[in-house]
């Protein structure tokens, strides 16, 4: 137990902590995944984090079908499918988790729940000592922190108060006074710019960029925040040389050339957790490869920026 | 990387290794004609008759001589563990892959059994005939504690070869004093010996005893001088007839070199590395221990560099053909290793880096050349353990990391924090402490001054079992412990957990007169005079190395322990189901392990449940620690022939094998399955938090108690992508072990691993892969992100 901090009593969903992230910033890092997301990526890659709400997660090939939840499923949600499988109601399911605690299989889960920022403290801050040697840190990370502003500064403000690097990964998409109040504490701002033109950033993520890209202005010239500009990079979408040259000129000309662009190859690890989840609405799209990728980086370097392929910093 | 270190790299890789016979016809000869001497002379004779007739010859592009064997890559038997049966002669002849007997050997070793019915001198066979006059001795061999050396099946009765001109085995954890040789010289040992005669005044009731000693280590140490000799004459023969004129250039240099050394000071790198090779081959053995390489050739080294003599390309291509060198020094004992890949496991280790006497960084250029002969050759021997401390520069840690993203599987990282006060806790001074490097495969010495023998590679749930079984080992089904009454009598945790000790205190008590037995067969039949002459005080004291106590931590034993995580991870079963909960009784549990768990399904998914060592969960991590120090109290609580000197420490290798004949166990785990690997990694897949919660787990144990502890970590290569991935990676290492952990190592794998992991997950429960920027165990993810993982390996 550390010692309490005044944010202690604050609370927000989460749906992971996951220790020794090596990605989402400096150094070694925890990284604090809250759940609710106000863009719905057709990409996304952490679906689970969608809604704010609890959600059940289904790990079929993990089931046995021995049918334990069958019997404790107070909303009758489970039952037996046709060929001996077990099948879940999802519109009867009020994710209770009862049928998660007596799945010995882990074919069950339920994703999301709530903690303080006390509770979240006391998981990360076990893994202190190596983030003090690597020069890591905590990341804020979703799901979308500005959806839980409160939670977010108060996480951010606790645990400057215990001198750790704090960073975010964020859309941006609030508005200025939310970004301002919650960001405050901030130390290293991972900023997706997931596409330049509003009509294409609509088509990929279900909102408009404007906002998106005011904030971002406002964090670096406002708030002077160390800033690094992430582009999800998902061919047949965001990955043309003109979204890539329009969002480096953005950057180059709003931002300034010492905002690093980091492209983020397209993986499709989100997909199995749709599935998970119960969602159908799967993405056919290759990661691309290094050469591909290539081509985007010689773009942004040639507006004097400093672009990578991956996270890794 | 220079065309002659890939030519000799291409000829060990593709080599069938022969087994050869020489030596061991040396060895019976020699014995047959003085059947009459005193054990320690039969070993002055042999070491002398080996280096007077072993064959030597020069292979083309070697730039260090000094062959191991008396044909080219070949394998000696030793004479001391006998030849192996003619049928089992005969099916190696069909069966392996990378060994072979030529027809000469094999018609000698046909002949030989013919004649001599299959034995020579057997050690373990001499110390059993001590214990078994003691029934509660042979009860606690028979009973499965002792991985190695049952009555029954001792991997000792099989024949046992290597490559090698010195005697083997058993003084092999100890690092002989290489520097003696580089800059003084064999002359000088022998110039002390005949000085310490000169001056002997026989008032003492061992001097006879000490003029011998001295005279066979003269003996010795000439029969080595000519030996280099021999390598002279002939590279100068080789010289004169070779019509390549850079090759006989070079070969006049190696006979120039091999007048000088080792009979005198080495005046320069060259001079030095071969002196080292030849101190090496005089130590044959899978453990032999090369100590602080990077330190002791320094000065040689940088004389050289400084007067402009070598450049470090010259120096990395010496160090490159030490490593075919070492590549080619490989050792077979019985059908399993020969099944195994070629050699089974040979250590050899090069221990680099750490603090210097003062305290302060040692490293140097010869430190990363080290690491670059590593990378470049991608030879597995020999090995490289990388000290670390907190001013180990990040440069080193980011080249280690370089050569452990190969996957090489090394160097292994250790801490000089742990190693330091593991030595200083047995009487060593800070300065001497400093001094530490590995022998075996991580079992420190102070190069010179320490010695520790083998104890025994010990069971550690057997002994659970035997106490859950009131004394009774289920392994030989018959008694050998003491009744500590029925386990289901104890009313708390806390009863049965000091009933558990009392029990294990009484095996330990056992199990440590066993391996005194040994250690006083070995000290008897076993003497080694060359490695005499390279140990501080044997000299001086007229005393042969096993046959001294020249300081506090000086012969010192070392008990092994193995699976002692899944004892860790039964205790905290026992405790949480059966006296927290309360759900299973004490006798359903020793039903169920009777059983195998057969027909206990629910109940063995309930054990596996339990709190799991290596998740930071004090609930069981508590058990660790108190475990932990019990073991070590016990080990060292019982007398050795040299005084207080038997210490704790662990095995690399064996959890397989004593995995493979132990019955079920109560954390879930069923018979015959895998032990934990090493001593502080959690069993494998039951560490869900992540691997810097096992980390933490590990560094609540108090490392220093043990001579060594070991934690292994297996990663995908994609994990270490980038140079970022590389410098955290280090970070954590560094972080471990200058916080309570002694040792790290990591696998990095490749894609066909991972195939291979799905395949069979319970063979990988270990195998960290990176997903999406964290890592997790891949046996862990569902098969759909398993396939990503798998998918996504060839763009890393």
């Amino acid at each position: 137990m550390i010692m309490e901090s005044k944010y202690a009593d604050i609370k927000g969903r989460i749906f992971d902590i996951q220790p020794f992230s090596v990605h989402d910033g400096p150094g070694i890092r925890t990284t604090v995944f809250l759940k609710g997301c106000p863009l719905r990526c057709v990409w996304c890659h952490n679906p689970e984090s969608n809604n704010c709400g609890p959600e059940l997660m289904l790990h079929t090939d993990k089931c046995t079908g021995c049918g334990r939840c069958l019997e404790v499923c107070p909303s009758g949600a489970v039952r037996t499918g046709g060929d001996g499988t077990v099948v879940t109601d999802r519109a009867l399911c009020t994710q209770c988790g009862e049928c998660v605690k007596v799945c010995e299989y882990g074919a069950r889960e339920i994703t999301g729940k709530e903690e303080s920022v006390q509770e979240v403290m006391d998981a990360v801050l076990k893994d202190r000592l190596f983030m003090e040697t690597s020069g890591g840190g905590v990341t804020i990370s979703g799901g979308e922190p500005l959806m839980q502003p409160a939670f977010t500064a108060g996480l951010a403000a606790a645990f400057h108060d215990e001198r750790l690097h704090v960073a975010v990964e964020t859309s941006g998409f609030t508005g200025s006074q939310v970004l301002r109040s919650a960001f405050r504490d901030i130390d290293l701002i991972l900023y997706d710019i997931k596409a330049f033109d509003e009509d294409l950033h609509i088509r990929c993520t279900g909102v408009s960029n404007r906002t998106i890209l005011e904030n971002a202005v406002i964090l670096k010239k406002e708030m002077h925040k160390d800033m690094v500009i992430r582009i999800p990079s998902v061919p047949g979408y965001n990955l043309t040389p003109d979204n890539i040259r329009k969002t480096g000129e953005f950057v180059a000309r709003s931002l300034g050339t010492d905002v690093p662009v980091h492209l983020l190859p397209y993986h499709n690890l989100g997909e199995g957790k749709k599935e998970s989840l119960g969602r159908n609405d799967f993405l056919d799209v290759k990661a691309p490869g290094n050469d591909e990728l290539k081509e985007y980086t010689d773009i942004l370097n040639g507006l004097g920026l400093a672009a990578q392929i991956g996270g890794s910093m | 990387m220079t065309e002659r270190i890939q030519r000799l790299i291409q000829r060990v890789r593709n080599t069938r290794h022969p087994i050869c016979t020489k030596k061991f016809q040396i060895a019976h000869e020699v014995l047959k004609n003085n059947a009459d001497a005193m054990p320690y002379m039969k070993r002055v004779l042999l070491l002398e008759a080996y280096l007077d007739q072993m064959p030597v010859f020069i292979p083309d592009d070697e730039l260090i001589v000094g062959e191991g064997a008396s044909k080219p890559y070949g394998i000696e038997l030793n004479y001391e563990f006998g030849m192996w049966s003619s049928k089992e002669l005969l099916e190696m002849q069909e069966e392996c892959t990378w060994c072979y007997m030529e027809e000469d050997d094999l018609a000698f070793a046909l002949k030989y059994n013919a004649e001599n019915e299959g034995h020579a001198l057997n050690l373990t066979q001499k110390a059993v005939d001590y214990f078994k006059k003691y029934d509660d001795l042979v009860a606690v061999q028979l009973s499965g504690l002792i991985g190695w050396k049952s009555l029954e099946s001792g991997v000792h009765r099989t024949a046992w070869g290597n490559a090698g001109i010195g005697h083997f085995p058993n003084v092999s954890l100890a690092i002989p004093l290489y520097t003696r040789v580089l800059n003084k010289g064999a002359r000088s040992i022998i110039d002390s010996c005949k000085a310490m005669i000169a001056a002997e005044k026989f008032e003492s009731p061992d001097s006879l005893d000490k003029i011998d000693f001295w005279e066979g280590l003269i003996r010795v140490y000439e029969a080595w001088i000519r030996f280099a000799n021999r390598y002279a004459d002939k590279a100068e023969e080789m010289a004169v007839d070779c019509r390549d004129s850079v090759r006989a250039a070079e070969l006049k240099r190696i006979a120039e070199i091999c007048r000088r050394v080792p009979e005198y000071p080495a005046r320069n790198f060259r001079e030095a590395v071969q002196a080292f090779w030849f101190t090496w081959i005089m130590m044959p053995s899978p453990t032999n221990s090369v100590g602080r390489f990077d330190q002791y050739m320094y000065p040689f080294y940088k004389k050289d560099i400084e007067e402009g003599t070598i450049t470090k390309d010259e120096a990395l291509e010496l160090l490159e053909n030490i490593k075919t060198r070492c590549q080619s020094f490989v050792s077979v004992r019985g059908s399993q290793t020969r099944m195994g890949s070629a050699g089974g496991a040979n250590w050899f280790n090069f221990t680099i880096g750490g603090v210097d006497s003062e305290g302060k960084d040692a490293t140097n250029d010869l430190t990363y050349l080290l690491l670059e002969a590593s990378l470049e050759t991608q030879l597995p021997h020999h090995t490289l353990t990388l000290r670390v401390h907190e001013n180990t520069p990040e440069l080193l840690m980011k080249k280690a990391m370089d050569v452990v993203k190969t996957g090489l599987g090394m160097p292994a990282f250790i801490s000089d924090k742990e190693y330091i006060s593991f030595f200083m806790q047995h009487g060593a001074t800070l300065e001497e402490a400093r001094d530490y490097a590995i022998s075996g495969c991580l079992d420190g010495n102070l190069p010179g001054k320490t010695r520790i023998s083998g104890g025994s590679m010990l069971n550690n749930p057997e002994f659970l079992d035997i106490f859950m079984h009131n004394g009774y080992s289920r392994f030989s089904g018959m008694m050998a412990g003491i009744e500590t009454g029925d386990p289901s009598s104890f009313e708390t945790f806390e009863d049965f957990l000091a009933g558990y000790y009392r029990q294990q205190h009484y095996l330990m008590e056992k199990v440590s007169r066993v391996c005194n037995v040994q250690t006083l067969v070995n000290m008897r039949y076993n003497q080694d005079p060359f490695f005499s002459g390279l140990m501080e005080g044997c000299i001086e004291e007229g005393k042969e190395l096993t046959n001294r106590k020249c300081s506090p931590y000086d012969n010192l034993m070392m008990h092994a322990m193995v699976g002692a995580i899944n004892a860790v991870d039964s205790l905290a079963a026992i405790k949480y189901w059966i006296y927290d909960k309360k759900k299973y009784t004490m006798a359903e549990l020793i039903t169920a392990i009777d059983n195998d768990w057969n027909g206990y399904e629910e109940m063995r998914r309930d054990f596996k449940a339990a709190p799991k060592f290596g998740n930071d969960d004090d609930y069981v991590d508590s058990i660790a620690v108190n475990y932990y120090k019990r073991w070590a109290e016990d080990v060292e609580a019982f007398a050795h022939p040299w005084g207080h000197g038997i210490t704790a420490g662990i095995s690399v290798s064996t959890h397989q094998m004593i995995g493979s004949r132990t019955a079920a166990t109560p954390e879930g785990r069923k018979a015959f399955e895998i032990m934990a690997d090493g001593s502080v990694s959690p069993e494998q897949g039951a560490d869900h938090n992540g691997p810097l919660a096992g980390l933490r787990s590990a560094m609540k144990i108090d490392h220093s108690k043990f001579n060594a502890t070991l934690l292994n970590h297996k990663y995908m290569k994609s994990a270490l992508a980038t140079d970022a991935d590389e410098l955290k990676l280090a970070a954590v290492v560094r972080t471990y072990l200058t916080n309570g952990g002694k040792h790290i190592q990591f696998n990095v794998v490749d894609k066909q691993t991972l195939l291979n992991a799905q395949a069979e997950p319970e063979k990988y429960r270990d195998l960290i892969v990176r997903v999406a920027g964290y890592s997790a165990y891949f046996t862990n993810l569902t098969k759909m992100v398993q396939q990503e993982v798998i998918d996504r390996t060839d763009f890393a």
